[in-house]
């Protein structure tokens, strides 16, 4: 008795639940899933907003919704969505993780969904070389820069550094007077936690000679260049010009305040100022781009290739509305309002020539630099993130004195290897 | 009056109602802790990776390579450290706090109030807030030490190998020890009065009192508060990576991070499954000894 009244009960449940089960599943509005980092981003996220809300307001049929994460944490959540076969469209990704992406078969063919006119009316084809992975268009570029020095022209000026340094001897020099000035100041923000430490060391072991892979693909991070590459750095942290637990978001924060003199950042780095707090009039003392030092006069700048990329998941349900939405959010007007608000170049032609970007001094200074920008080595392995941090704690070990530099290029070297094997 | 035959098949009865409410518990637990345990230590036995498709066997080799890591050992003392002082300090501190607040005084009630109040802040809120009072460059507590004078210059707590890893346990001592101090505070409330009473009669100190009355009353208690801290230590993630990430140069890389790092970062599945599996063995020790204990 007592076991019928409590079957009835759970059919009862069950009968009463299913038809709002079914009335949900009827009822779901066609979505497209755009997920990446920018729209978590202070200075970006008004931009991402109206980019949704201006498809929303066509009549498409679909609408579009965010999904981020921060940074740091989007290329490991697009994985893990992505192989759970979660319903993504649309993929905000960095360089680093394109080829990954491709390789767990998680990203669409993007010939087949561009047609190849439109593809050459509005893109150099270097700009399309940055997502062709083996012969294949598998991503299309949004922005294209490079990683950049910054400096503050009010501390270097108060510091007596009366000329930008274009050597690294120069450099050493400045970074000397800025400290001398003000012990306080960190005199050099160089990223030394979390692994940005690698992306701020790759140009500089390119500036020494020095390179992570030969031509033939072998390890050589542990040449004679790249130990002096990081001996230097290591001096520079002995000096007290570097220091140690900072972090980009640290280094943003801290620069806003006026207490770091040099840092490297994207090309955005003017907008992310006054976001954190430099005021417009101030913008220009704060905050200017400079090139790289180089070891000896006359020899090449060194940058490291930065830029976003859209993907297309292999779980979009349509595969045609996720490439128009692409179309809209790389297309002119989007373009010419990201750049606007964020200072992100954009890589549409018309967008490139318009007046507002060519005359914009920032984004001219900023081209200079990217005239020497480099892919990072790392981006032509699946396992790039693996490598930037296995780089990342060598260097960690180096500059805290756990290892000599050439131990520490050793043994990055032998987790490289095993790390690619 | 029923037969007793009669009642054995209400018994029966009774008996098939309690498995049919169980089920749906069971379902839930081998879907969400059975499968994933045993899918996990069969996947230690694989080189499945999130990056690509399909997988092999590769029988012990990820446990030979994780053994013949020379990193490996660091982070095992890592954990063993981070345990041992992430255990003892709030444990100690929430000992002294509970029979301080066991004493009736004005605003006792208060304090423990208070005192709560840093185990009901998320792990994640707790974590930036220490980093932000370790910071290197505008820390709280550089500013302390300078203006005291015992520090000349900023000390980059979290960036030097020698003083990341007990930051990140004074930031777990903060965390944990009002869970220790709720516990054996209750415990300390249960201590019958009257013996103490009667040893203070007989001439007995605080300590003596201590020692000798209320230590043996409550020490299943604590035995029991020192098994789950051990296992809650073993288990932590949350400060070590919102502080460290594990760094610098992984000096502060336990089990935890590994399995992160290796899961998440390398996408190497069978290899984290292996760490974890370990990692699981290690907890599963502690484990045994805290459900004897708790049968006893």
């Amino acid at each position: 008795m007592k076991i019928a009244k409590v079957v009835s009960l759970m059919l009862c449940i069950m009968l009463t639940a299913l038809p709002l089960f079914s009335q949900a599943a009827e009822e779901k509005p066609q979505e497209i899933v755009f997920a990446g980092w920018a729209g978590e981003e202070a200075n970006s996220r008004p931009i991402i907003d109206e980019m949704i809300d201006t498809w929303n307001a066509k009549d498409t049929g679909y609408t579009a919704k965010w999904v981020g994460w921060p940074w740091d944490k989007t290329f490991e959540q697009l994985i893990i969505r992505t192989e759970g076969g979660e319903a993504l469209d649309v993929l905000q990704v960095g360089f680093s993780w394109a080829l990954a992406m491709d390789e767990m078969d998680g990203v669409l063919e993007l010939s087949d969904v561009f047609d190849k006119q439109w593809l050459e009316e509005n893109f150099e084809e270097s700009a399309l070389s940055a997502g062709m992975i083996d012969g294949e268009l598998k991503a299309l570029p949004w922005t294209l820069a490079s990683i950049g020095t910054l400096y503050n022209p009010t501390i270097l000026e108060a510091a007596g550094v009366t000329k930008i340094p274009q050597t690294t001897a120069e450099f050493e020099s400045a970074l000397a007077k800025i400290k001398a000035y003000d012990p306080s100041l960190i005199a050099y923000g160089f990223c030394t936690k979390g692994t940005t430490l690698t992306a701020d060391f790759l140009p500089w072991l390119w500036t020494f000679g020095g390179a992570v892979f030969d031509e033939a693909g072998n390890v050589t991070i542990d040449s004679a260049e790249a130990v002096k590459a990081l001996t230097w750095l290591k001096s520079l942290a002995d000096k007290g010009y570097i220091q140690m637990d900072m972090d980009r978001f640290d280094l943003r924060t801290i620069y806003a305040r006026k207490q770091v003199a040099f840092y490297h950042d994207a090309i955005m780095a003017e907008g992310i100022a006054a976001t954190n707090g430099v005021p417009e009039n101030e913008l220009a003392s704060t905050i200017q781009p400079m090139l790289l030092p180089v070891l000896k006069a006359g020899d090449a700048p060194q940058s490291s290739l930065w830029g976003h990329l859209l993907q297309i998941s292999r779980n979009t349900a349509d595969k045609q509305q996720a490439a128009d939405f692409i179309k809209h959010i790389v297309g002119e007007e989007m373009s010419l309002k990201y750049f606007a608000k964020t200072g992100m170049l954009p890589v549409i032609k018309k967008a490139m020539a318009n007046p507002m970007v060519q005359n914009d001094e920032w984004s001219s200074k900023w081209v200079e630099i990217t005239k020497y920008g480099k892919m990072s080595e790392l981006n032509a392995y699946a396992q790039a993130d693996e490598l930037t941090k296995i780089i990342a704690e060598e260097l960690q070990a180096a500059l805290i004195s756990s290892k000599t530099p050439a131990v520490a290029m050793k043994d990055a070297k032998t987790r490289i290897e095993g790390a690619i094997r | 009056m029923k037969t007793v035959s009669g009642t054995n098949r209400y018994a029966l009865k009774e008996s098939r109602i309690g498995l049919l409410l169980a089920v749906p518990a069971l379902i839930v637990f081998s879907l969400v802790v059975l499968y994933p345990f045993v899918n996990s230590i069969i996947m230690s036995f694989t080189d499945r990776s999130l990056l690509r498709r399909g997988f092999s066997w590769v029988g012990i080799q990820n446990y030979v390579k994780i053994f013949s890591d020379p990193n490996f050992p660091q982070v095992l003392k890592n954990t063993a450290v981070f345990v041992l002082l992430g255990t003892l300090l709030p444990f100690f501190g929430g000992l002294i706090w509970a029979i301080l607040l066991n004493q009736s005084f004005r605003s006792s009630g208060i304090l423990r109030g208070i005192t709560l109040v840093c185990w009901i802040i998320p792990s994640t809120a707790i974590g930036f807030i220490w980093m932000w009072i370790f910071h290197g460059h505008y820390g709280i507590l550089n500013h302390i030490f300078i203006t005291l004078g015992i520090s000349s210059q900023n000390i980059v707590w979290l960036g030097r190998p020698d003083t990341a890893l007990y930051s990140v346990v004074a930031a777990k001592t903060w965390q944990t020890l009002p869970f220790a101090m709720a516990f054996i505070l209750g415990a300390l409330q249960a201590v019958n009065l009257e013996t103490i009473e009667s040893a203070r009669i007989d001439g007995a100190g605080n300590l003596r009192v201590f020692w000798y009355v209320v230590l043996p009353e409550i020490q299943n208690v604590l035995t029991m508060l020192i098994l789950l801290m051990v296992i809650g230590s073993i288990q932590h993630f949350d400060l070590l990576w919102v502080m460290t990430e594990g760094g610098p140069a992984r000096a502060t890389t336990t089990l935890s991070i590994e399995v992160y790092n290796k899961a998440f970062l390398s996408f190497r599945l069978g290899e984290a499954a292996s760490v974890g599996t370990i990692w699981t063995g290690i907890l599963m020790v502690f484990g045994y000894f805290y459900l004897r204990r708790k049968t006893d």
